[in-house]
């Protein structure tokens, strides 16, 4: 088990740079460059910039110096904002796009997975009911729909939260609702469907004619079996909730990495861009290979060689 | 603005001067008023105001930099204005006046300026002295430091040798260049004086000297590790920066040591960022912002109809126009025809009878109700009304569809088509994701109504479409401009001009550029403003591009704010040029 | 042929006849309710993709300035004259841009799709089947692609590609199409990968082998026939994420070239006008979750009906 963790970890390396590569490639494979704007600039002037900034180099040699300042831990100079480095930009967002990421998370399981549960135990009555319909809610609306109907509704009509901003517990409630709304209803559905197939199962029928109690047979035996294919779609929530972040942080103004994403790929700041896509890749490989663990934590029947 | 054209204007600036100097008077000082920015002084009883004299504001992004001969955005420059003043500045009325500057002279050639400094003091309480501004003036135009507006520097001795070099790879070594800034020519006598030669008259020189890239900077100060962020930066002007939260918020504070006037009222200018102007727009009708620039014009509508929103509603005009680029076929170094227009049938806005038809199918009033919520006011010309030089009710071309199809029937005979279906979709290139789409689709429905003409829509990102626009890949293209100093050549010179920086119309025409240098070196101001008009409709005969509509900052202020000083300069936050008077009521 | 297999714990096999697998399925599918409004929304979404602009009103790109001219300009309310769900601020009839949109979404759940089949079933056949190295490549390989954060790629496709007869294609759709296929083909490739994986151990496959079937007619006519539900339900599942995609690209300006217009499109232009049109939102917003609805509850209905562990037990 353990030789299967650190070598799933150690193919992190390889698929990191693979990722780097690609990204580079198409990234400068891409018209338009740092300094557009729609004043121009002088051309003598983007000719010295270029020159500054090491763009008039051919690519692999870019590409070289890129990953030798990486691998030291150096992200180079941001080329829209001027004055700062990629490393204090990301250090300065970053904690605020997890600490959201983290909360959608956590809300989404503490509010799904009981849905899913009282969906499942009061199964085609009106407990079943209630969770489906909030879970069509939350499938069926994108995001940023939900996003901005909570902005209108709560923070400009009722006036009980802000609109935007992450300056205080209250900033953090409206948008951790609009990220988490996919995603409870996706951990809703499939707890209860994963707790409906349980029931069916002949050890549960087993514990029951045995006389075991209601509520230990339901806490002992089907939760921790619902739980494996909830495992299952961790690694795509996750992912949906790195990726949902760039929207949701753009709608409620919140001072994250994830803003900065989509900005950096309009205003062509490769550096910015290169040091946050790596970022999210080390976050998706690494949350895969937890992913992959835990299921085979919880699974007994599964093990890996 | 590109050095070709400078150098050929300096050149022939150079041979026109002969002409003007012997005139032998001298160039009059453009303003009466000494005081600092000349406006009114707040005039609220103390009683009235609030306690808690505190500014919330939205400048819609992250500022790239504060660095003040760097920057070139206008959320840079929102948050600029109050941290630092130039030698001159601009009023309400778009005057030239006094600012850092005590008194000024100009020398009977045009050539040389001669500021008297006031007694004025940083926010770190050194004294500011001329010497700051030889070395603020030198780094900016110093190829080194790569900055944008560095060509506003071109007419001074030397500063042509200097910008040239900005391109030379590998650049030259650092001893050459510094003994080319020693001879450039700016100088400080002493501490109070401060000298400036231009090798060539440059008419708008004073005017281009309000803006905020040449203001005073201490070399000790700007060359020190993170001199921009919020703990070691030194302003000049009326606010310090207290706090840079990067991407969320900025902090402005009175400067103790302004040498202005009108001392702040405010306490406080708090400067959220937004890059969702709907969030703006919901964080101040949720009382989270005091005023907003400016409204989305969706918003407008609902707004005006609105109670209490359309008290707060105010339309100022501005110095910008909306236009579209006809392609009119030169290649982007101005030396000729383009490639791909080398077939006047390939290239059909080539023609100017041809475009004429296509200005005249246009309802300009109704496109602005239809895709500007109304705002805005009408534009046959280019230089926006306020500016002398501007052509406020000029229009060649009205709408007149009888007319639109004699022209187009004119054109048709001249390229040799049928009709006008015949001819292939022109390309009508835009950039999503900013509210262009419904523009372009009334432009492209009103030729097809009016003339059965194809166009094709081509939506890019922003900096494909760039590129695309720069190369003259489009026969029509949207386009926009926003005025950095409010004088008619920042509008005409480097958009217009052969080969121009900003030329995206694809224009050449040797009379328009010499109309041009010859108003560069017109020292009456009557005179020069006939020149620019001659200029100006010229462009406009010609229909060399789409004039459409000059743009109003269209803004809502909460009640309690008063004292506002607003210039139609605004971009970003009303009185932004002028924070100093703002004040807020009891509320 | 009915033959009798030991299903590999924790695995999905599938042992038994097709015929008789389908009709067991099928049975379950129907007595699902929440499946068959499902199935109702997909065809009534096909069949507006396929038919809609046919029956639509005006031409998507029609305008109708008179009108809003006449109303005072911005977009005009449903239930006015002509128009029954309203219009934007140019006039366009929103109930035939939605019924264009239509067409949009029903292109969004086939070409993705195709791309995705056309892709990760080989890929996944090839690793599953021939295991050992070729296997550990293949999934090093999806490993990559699944970590490339995918809007970053489809973003850089989409400009990539800007000036090729691809992007033209389906007014600029098609290259988002693929890109977004591109991105999503490793669930179903890990799908196949592991159905081959535990089914090629199975006592019916060594009898075939030992019969001289050849190793590709193996795998094409016995293994992914009977190992095809749960990639089937995968693919149905897939849709919402596809047409939730397009709509966020098209949020953020990406995707269909205007005039025409996505469900996603016409939200983010609808979006501005909330707090005073809502309906330039609200509909198409409609519109969409009864698409993702459809798609999901049918998806859901097919992978109850085709469990394994639930044949017999009705």
């Amino acid at each position: 088990m353990i030789s299967y963790l650190v070598r799933r970890l150690l193919w992190i390396i390889p698929v990191l740079f693979a990722v780097s590569v690609i990204t580079f490639t198409l990234m400068h494979a891409v018209p338009g460059g740092p300094w557009d704007r729609e004043k121009r600039l002088p051309a003598s002037v983007q000719a010295r910039l270029n020159n500054e900034y090491g763009l008039d180099q051919p690519l692999p040699v870019q590409y070289v110096s890129w990953a030798i300042g990486f691998v030291t831990g150096d992200l180079g100079p941001s080329y829209r904002f001027q004055d700062r480095r990629v490393n204090d930009i990301v250090m300065s967002g970053l904690a605020t796009t997890v600490q959201l990421g983290i909360m959608a998370f956590v809300l989404s399981v503490l509010v799904g997975i009981p849905l899913g549960i009282t969906a499942a135990l009061g199964h085609n009555k009106w407990p079943d009911y209630t969770s489906t319909g909030v879970a069509i809610i939350g499938i069926a609306t994108p995001s940023f729909v939900l996003a901005i109907l909570l902005i209108v509704v709560f923070a400009v009509q009722l006036g009980w939260f802000p609109t935007g901003g992450w300056k205080g517990p209250e900033y953090w409630v409206l948008p951790t609702i609009a990220l988490a709304g996919f995603p409870i209803a996706v951990i809703a559905r499939y707890t209860r469907a994963s707790m409906l197939e349980v029931t069916r199962k002949d050890y549960i029928r087993t514990a029951h004619s045995k006389g075991v109690r209601n509520q230990s047979v339901v806490t002992r035996h089907m939760v921790r079996n619902a739980l494996i294919p909830v495992v299952t779609i961790l690694g795509p929530t996750l992912a949906f909730l790195v990726t949902g972040s760039f929207i949701i942080e753009r709608i409620f103004n919140i001072p994250g990495v994830g803003q900065f994403y989509l900005n950096a790929i309009t205003t062509r700041d490769y550096s910015l861009l290169m040091a946050m896509t790596m970022l999210y890749a080390f976050a998706v490989a690494f949350l895969n290979v937890v992913v992959d663990v835990l299921y085979a934590y919880i699974d007994p029947r599964i093990r890996y060689s | 603005m590109s050095l070709v054209t400078k150098r050929s204007l300096g050149l022939l600036a150079a041979a026109a001067v002969l002409v003007g100097a012997c005139g032998g008077s001298a160039t009059p000082s453009p303003s009466a008023s000494a005081e600092p920015g000349a406006t009114a002084a707040p005039s609220e009883p103390a009683s009235n105001l609030a306690d808690e004299q505190v500014l919330r504001v939205d400048i819609a992004g992250e500022p790239p930099t504060l660095d003040p001969n760097k920057a070139q955005d206008s959320n840079s420059l929102a948050v600029l204005r109050a941290l630092h003043r130039p030698l001159v500045y601009i009023n309400p009325k778009l005057e030239v006046v006094d600012a850092l500057a005590e008194s000024h002279t100009i020398s009977a050639d045009a050539k040389t300026f001669t500021f008297t400094l006031r007694d004025a003091k940083y926010s770190n309480g050194d004294p500011i002295v001329a010497g700051d501004l030889v070395y603020s003036w030198r780094r900016l135009v110093d190829p080194r430091t790569a900055a944008p507006y560095s060509y506003v520097m071109a007419e001074v001795v030397g500063g042509s040798e200097l910008l040239a070099m900005a391109g030379a790879d590998p650049l030259p070594a650092d001893a050459e260049i510094d003994a080319l800034l020693e001879k450039f020519g700016v100088s400080a006598p002493d501490d109070k004086t401060f000298v400036v030669t231009l090798s060539t008259p440059a008419t708008y020189f004073l005017t281009a000297m309000t803006l905020w890239v040449g203001v005073p900077i201490q070399e000790k100060w700007i060359t020190s590790e993170n001199a921009t962020e919020a703990a070691n930066y030194v302003s000049s002007g009326p606010f310090m920066l207290d706090t840079w939260q990067h991407q969320s918020e900025i902090i402005l504070k009175p400067n103790p040591n302004w040498y202005g006037d009108i001392k702040p009222t405010l306490t406080e200018i708090r400067m959220s960022m937004s890059p969702e102007p709907a969030q703006a727009m919901a964080a101040y009708e949720a009382g989270e912002l005091d005023m907003l620039l400016p409204v989305p014009s969706e918003d407008i509508e609902r707004v005006k109809g609105d109670p209490t929103l359309s008290a707060e509603y105010a339309e100022e005009s501005s110095l910008a126009i909306t236009y579209y680029n006809y392609n009119n076929g030169q290649n982007p170094q101005g030396t000729g025809i383009a490639e791909r227009c080398k077939d006047p049938k390939a290239c059909p806005t080539m023609n100017k009878n041809f475009r004429a038809a296509l200005t005249q199918a246009i309802d300009k009033t109704a496109f602005q109700n239809a895709t500007f919520a109304g705002t805005g006011r009408v534009a046959g010309s280019f230089v926006m009304p306020g500016i002398p030089g501007a052509l406020a009710d000029y229009e060649p071309y009205p709408f007149d569809l009888t007319a639109a199809k004699a022209s187009m029937d004119k054109a048709l005979q001249e390229l040799g088509y049928a009709s006008a279906a015949d001819i292939p979709a022109l390309k009508f290139g835009f950039n999503t994701g900013s509210g262009h789409e419904p523009r372009v689709a009334f432009l492209a429905q009103a030729w097809k109504d009016a003339f059965g003409l194809q166009t094709e829509q081509v939506g890019s990102e922003f900096g494909v479409f760039l590129s695309q626009r720069t190369a003259g890949q489009y026969d029509i293209s949207r386009n926009g401009w926003g005025a950095d100093y409010p004088h008619a050549n920042n509008q005409l010179s480097g958009l217009f001009t052969c080969g121009g920086g900003n030329n995206d119309q694809q224009y050449c025409d040797k009379a328009f550029d010499d109309l041009l240098t010859q108003a560069a070196s017109e020292p009456d101001q009557a005179k020069q403003a006939a020149l620019y008009e001659t200029a100006g409709k010229m462009l406009s005969d010609g229909a060399v591009s789409l004039f459409l509509r000059w743009g109003v900052n269209s803004q809502l202020i909460k009640p309690y704010v008063t004292g506002l000083t607003k210039t139609p300069m605004d971009s970003q936050v009303p009185g932004e040029h002028f924070y100093e008077t703002i004040q807020i009521l009891k509320h | 042929m009915a033959t009798v297999s030991r299903p590999i714990p924790g695995q999905i096999v599938r042992s038994r006849s097709s015929a008789g697998l389908w009709s067991d399925a099928f049975g379950r599918l129907r007595k699902n309710r929440l499946a068959i409004v499902g199935l109702v929304l997909v065809i009534l979404l096909l069949l507006t993709g396929i038919f809609g602009p046919m029956i639509a009103p005006y031409p998507y790109d029609q305008m109708d300035l008179k009108a809003v001219f006449a109303a005072g300009g911005g977009p005009l309310p449903p239930l006015s004259p002509g128009h029954l769900l309203g219009t934007d601020q140019l006039g366009r009839d929103l109930l035939s841009r939605l019924l264009d949109g239509a067409r949009i979404s029903v292109s969004v759940a086939l070409v993705v799709q195709v791309v995705i089949i056309v892709i990760g079933v080989p890929v996944g056949a090839v690793a599953g089947w021939f295991g050992g190295r070729l296997d550990n490549t293949l999934m090093r390989f999806t490993d990559v692609i699944y970590a490339f954060p995918d809007l970053l790629f489809i973003i850089l496709l989409s400009v990539v590609f800007r000036e090729t007869v691809l992007a033209k294609a389906l007014d600029g759709l098609l290259v988002v199409f693929v890109a977004i296929g591109l991105t999503s083909w490793v669930t179903v490739a890990r799908l196949v990968r592991g159905q081959l994986l535990s089914l090629k151990e199975t006592e019916f496959v060594e009898a075939a082998r030992a019969i001289g079937v050849s190793d590709r007619n193996i795998v094409t006519r016995h293994l992914l026939p009977n190992g095809i539900s749960p990639i089937l339900v995968a693919i149905t599942l897939g849709i919402p994420a596809a047409i939730l995609a397009e709509a966020t690209l098209a949020f953020i300006g990406i995707g269909v070239q205007p005039p025409r217009a996505s469900w996603g499109s016409l939200i983010a232009e609808g979006q501005k006008y909330i707090r005073s049109e809502p309906h330039l939102v609200v509909f198409p917003a409609i519109a969409i979750a009864l698409a993702l609805i459809g798609f999901t509850f049918l998806g859901d209905g097919l992978r109850d009906a085709l469990d394994p562990k639930l044949k017999g037990k009705q």
